[in-house]
């Protein structure tokens, strides 16, 4: 009978929820679709209003002035992105492979590594190893100087430049790790041991059954990694934004970014590399779905699996070392070194311990009316943002759970945002709205509905994810114990999925206070936010400023996520305790 | 005076589109079940048992028919009546429990009670009461992911009998239990019927379940009722191949009538055989089926009995209760069960017979 309770993705609860819509159905539908119009109307209107320079800019990036530069940013970009990924696969893979199939397993470290992009936003991360490995006030280099000279090595500067092409591909690859971990993961989690213990039992090695069985059972999720960390190595903005400077390298990001910032702005290329940049983030979508297709993969099957761990004997030290190094680099290296220069009055690599001051913090949190307002506006923005969007998404989760189609058709509106890249979001966005109808360019407005869309994503598979953890019978138990449709929304699934809405809450919060790409385009001096105020702030050499501010943000940010922590813990232990 | 039907079950047609076509889950099933009756709809996956069970919860709609609870229309398609789960009157268990991990036993068993508008306190007290009967009330405090399974499904229980509904459907609600938990809530669910005195609908694919429960079982073949009737009726009066399949185990070979009379006599490869338990609408010369039970069979002590099979005696297992033996016949292998022990003759074989009353003749294609 099972083939029939799952069968039925038409059948109703009433008449008028088969043959038509309610009214909070229909509530539901319009404000979805008004947030699919929300990212194709910009785009669609930047183009139109933009046409004429469009063409224009054509001639210009074949043979006018921008094609000399132009070819330069795009490699740049290739190398640094697929530098990245490249070594992104390589350490998320093996923490991966770690954590699910060795006796080396990382327990609560294995937790936090895909949720270390969110506890330190990544802008703080990067001005975090700016201050370290700047070449020659870097407070690590200040420290491995005098180390050198006591081997009689005397340097000025060095002995690392984080200003160079190597530091903006190790860095950007630290926030790509998180990424492949969690793909690789999931797909180890679903690989049937067995298959490996056959290898094994049949005389291959731990070494060989990797290679021979594990690696190709993993192909697609390798595949899957390898093309998401492609794409958001394109639109991460605030690595290449706060290096790229210090090492004139541009990439395409900001590169659009100071074309629109140049006087005059130079609207058509940017608009034009931004259509490339989304052509490309799509072609290679079509090639994740053929490399992903369901059938190439028969040998993973749905069941969750425990394996036999691989024993590592002393290797496992590595293997710890290998973890702890990696939460080091993105989270406790950075901290430090944001820690040590704002307490300080002015960032110098040799601190004195007897000047060190909470003045900068005092400054940003209450004095200086741009952080403070870009504090404010970024908290109150994330706090709409994150309740408006997971308000949506989860009242349609929860309310079309039995509904297959819906969902379908939720999922795809809800997914398109994930595949814009952030840099193209901020320029649709600021073309589209800078003149009438709609004239909110330089609001807090334009931030909102940027924000909103960009984390819709994220918010659809949080709610989705929650409202699937519900078994229909619970719902259904309620119906025949006399509860309206209504009531059991509101007594029954509501509850029920709380914690994963408010994990989902969480991560858009985050995402929207730590957010700089489209902050960058679209905020200004009246309506500043945190991300923006970074990078002017670092830009004008206001250093112990930007440690302070980047670390409220990471107070901020870990905090919520220990609470995501603690309440997705506490939810899976009174389910299935 | 005969009462009115608890449940009354018209032409009820319920058909799913899927992308690969059209199912027809139940196939115009009409259905009457009396008060206090306890009714087991038996089938294999697919039949449409749970189907027909949601349909009369309300969690289905059907496509066309007419469903009565205590005589008022909850369901029908001709005059676009359709009452929500909430507004029919009655309870259901369900085959996961559906227990709610965030209420405590208590407040689950208190709901439904709560939402017929009933005060707090008087709610309360029912559903301590209910709690009592099921052997949890000292339970009343913990969490349902607390319990043993046998215990959530007991709380499941209690919840579906406290607001007094006349109607209770049960949705496999053992499956999920192991044999000796199975047994005992089954014992314990007929207690609580005969002291309560509700209707019960009970869907399962077990059929010593069914058995055991039913006043009447309705065994249901592809969206449609194959036979309806006591336990005893269904099993030694199967009205079809299919019936007389899907309840017990069954030796089934096909044959040709020679001679027909008080008693059927049937040309079949074990030779030819006399049956009093056939359709009047059997003629001579047509081709039928022919099913005897394993446990019908006697080893052969007199030689003057009808039906006389013999074959070599292939094994003997030995299934504690009963004991199965594997006959090889010239006309194909033959089971059987005994209580006691067999032996072969010297030449390794053994004969059997069948009384002609246990010897079941259908139609070919039933």
């Amino acid at each position: 009978m099972s083939v029939d309770s799952a069968a039925p993705s038409q059948s109703g609860f009433t008449w008028w929820s088969r043959s038509g819509l309610t009214p909070f159905s229909f509530v539901l539908w319009l404000t979805l679709g008004l947030m699919a119009l929300l990212i194709i109307y910009p785009l669609g209107l930047a183009i139109v209003y933009e046409y004429d320079n469009i063409v224009a800019s054509f001639h210009s990036l074949v043979d006018g002035p921008l094609s000399r530069t132009v070819p330069t940013v795009i490699l740049n970009t290739l190398i640094v992105v697929f530098g990245a990924t490249a070594i992104a696969l390589l350490i998320g893979s093996i923490l991966a492979w770690i954590n699910e199939r060795s006796d080396a397993s990382l327990g609560f470290i294995g937790q936090l590594l895909p949720l270390c992009a969110l506890i330190v936003p990544p802008v703080a991360g990067v001005i975090g190893w700016a201050v370290l490995l700047d070449p020659r006030a870097g407070l690590a280099n200040f420290a491995l100087r005098n180390l050198l000279e006591h081997f009689g090595i005397t340097m000025r500067t060095g002995p690392f430049n984080i200003y160079t092409m190597w530091g903006l591909v190790i860095i950007t690859s630290l926030y790509t790790v998180p990424y492949v971990f969690l793909v690789v993961s999931a797909a180890l989690q679903r690989v049937d041991p067995a298959m490996e213990e056959a290898s094994r039992t049949g005389g291959a090695g731990p070494i060989k059954t990797m290679m021979r069985v594990t690696l190709p059972a993993i192909r697609p999720a390798l595949a899957a990694s390898l093309l998401l960390g492609v794409i958001s190595g394109l639109s991460l903005f605030s690595v290449p934004a706060v290096l790229g400077g210090g090492a004139r390298i541009d990439v395409i990001s900001v590169y659009i970014f100071r074309l629109l910032q140049s006087y005059p702005a130079q609207t058509g290329p940017a608009i034009t590399l931004s259509i490339g940049l989304l052509a490309l983030v799509q072609i290679l979508l079509v090639l994740q779905n053929l490399v992903t297709r369901p059938g190439r993969n028969a040998a993973i099957s749905g069941k969750g699996f425990r394996a036999t761990p691989v024993r590592l004997g002393k290797l496992r030290w590595i293997a710890y070392a290998v973890a702890v190094l990696y939460l080091l680099a993105t989270a406790v290296l950075p901290i430090l070194g944001l820690l040590l220069v704002s307490l300080q009055p002015f960032w110098t690599p040799a601190v004195n311990f007897s000047t060190l001051t909470l003045a900068n913090f005092s400054f940003v949190l209450f004095e200086n009316r741009q952080t403070v307002s870009a504090l404010i506006n970024s908290v109150t923005l994330g706090f709409i943002v994150a309740s408006f969007n997971m308000l949506v998404t989860g009242a349609f989760a929860l309310h079309f759970a039995r509904n297959g189609k819906a969902r379908k058709l939720a999922d795809i509106l809800t997914g398109i945002p994930a595949t814009i890249p952030h840099t193209v979001i901020g320029v649709a966005f600021i073309l589209a709205f800078s003149r009438e109808p709609l004239r909110i360019y330089g609001t807090t407005a334009i931030l909102l509905l940027a924000y909103i869309v960009m984390t819709l994503s994220y918010a659809a598979r949080a709610a989705a994810s929650a409202a699937a953890s519900i078994g229909g019978e619970l719902s259904e138990a309620s119906r025949v114990s006399k509860a309206s449709d209504m009531k059991t929304l509101w007594r029954i699934s509501l509850p029920l999925a709380m914690p994963g809405l408010v994990a989902g809450w969480i991560m858009v919060f985050v995402h929207t206070v730590g957010e700089v790409t489209a902050s960058a385009f679209l905020s200004g001096t009246h309506n500043p936010v945190i991300g923006r105020v970074l990078l002017d702030l670092w830009n004008f050499g206001n250093f112990p400023q930007v440690a302070s501010l980047a670390l409220v943000i990471t107070a901020i940010s870990a905090s919520l996520v220990g609470l995501m922590l603690f309440i997705t813990r506490r939810s899976q232990r009174l389910t299935t305790s | 005076m005969v009462s009115a039907p608890r449940v009354s079950v018209r032409n009820l047609t319920k058909v799913y589109r899927t992308r690969r076509g059209a199912h027809v889950a139940l196939d115009n099933v009409s259905l009457d079940i009396d008060p206090a009756e306890f009714v087991v709809l038996l089938g294999p996956s697919g039949c449409g048992k749970t189907t027909l069970l949601r349909c009369i919860a309300g969690l289905e709609e059907p496509d066309s028919g007419e469903i009565l609870i205590d005589g008022k229309v909850v369901f029908s398609s001709k005059a676009g009546i359709y009452v929500p789960p909430e507004k029919r009157h009655l309870s259901m268990v369900f085959q996961s429990y559906a227990l709610w991990p965030h209420m405590s036993v208590l407040e689950n068993v208190i709901y439904p009670i709560r939402n017929s508008g009933k005060p707090q306190r008087e709610a309360a007290r029912r559903a301590q009461d209910a709690l009592d009967k099921v052997g949890l009330g000292k339970y009343a405090a913990a969490y349902p992911g607390q319990l043993s399974g046998g215990q959530q499904q007991r709380v499941a229980l209690a919840r579906a009998i406290v607001s007094g509904d006349g109607l209770v459907l049960f949705d496999e609600p053992l499956s999920n239990l192991d044999a000796k938990v199975r047994e005992r809530l089954r014992l314990e669910l007929l207690s609580l019927q005969s002291q309560i005195g509700f209707a019960a609908v009970y869907v399962t694919h077990d059929q010593t379940e069914a058995l055991a429960l039913a006043n009447r079982i309705a065994v249901m073949d592809v969206g449609t009722v194959a036979q309806i009737g006591a336990p005893e009726e269904i099993y030694d009066h199967p009205v079809s191949r299919y019936v007389a399949d899907f309840v017990g185990s069954a030796n089934e070979l096909e044959g040709t009538v020679v001679g027909t009379g008080d008693a059927l006599r049937v040309r079949t490869a074990f030779g030819e055989l006399k049956s009093a338990n056939f359709p009047k609408s059997i003629a001579e010369g047509q081709k039928v089926s022919v099913m005897i039970r394993p446990e019908h069979c006697d080893v052969a002590a007199d030689a003057n009995i009808d039906n006389r099979i013999t074959g070599r005696l292939v094994r003997s297992l030995y299934l504690g209760a009963v004991r199965q033996h594997f006959l090889e016949t010239e006309g194909g292998e033959l089971l059987i069960t005994t209580q006691a022990p067999v032996t072969a003759n010297a030449d390794g074989n053994l004969t059997v017979t069948c009384p002609p009353l246990r010897v079941h003749v259908f139609a070919q294609g039933t």
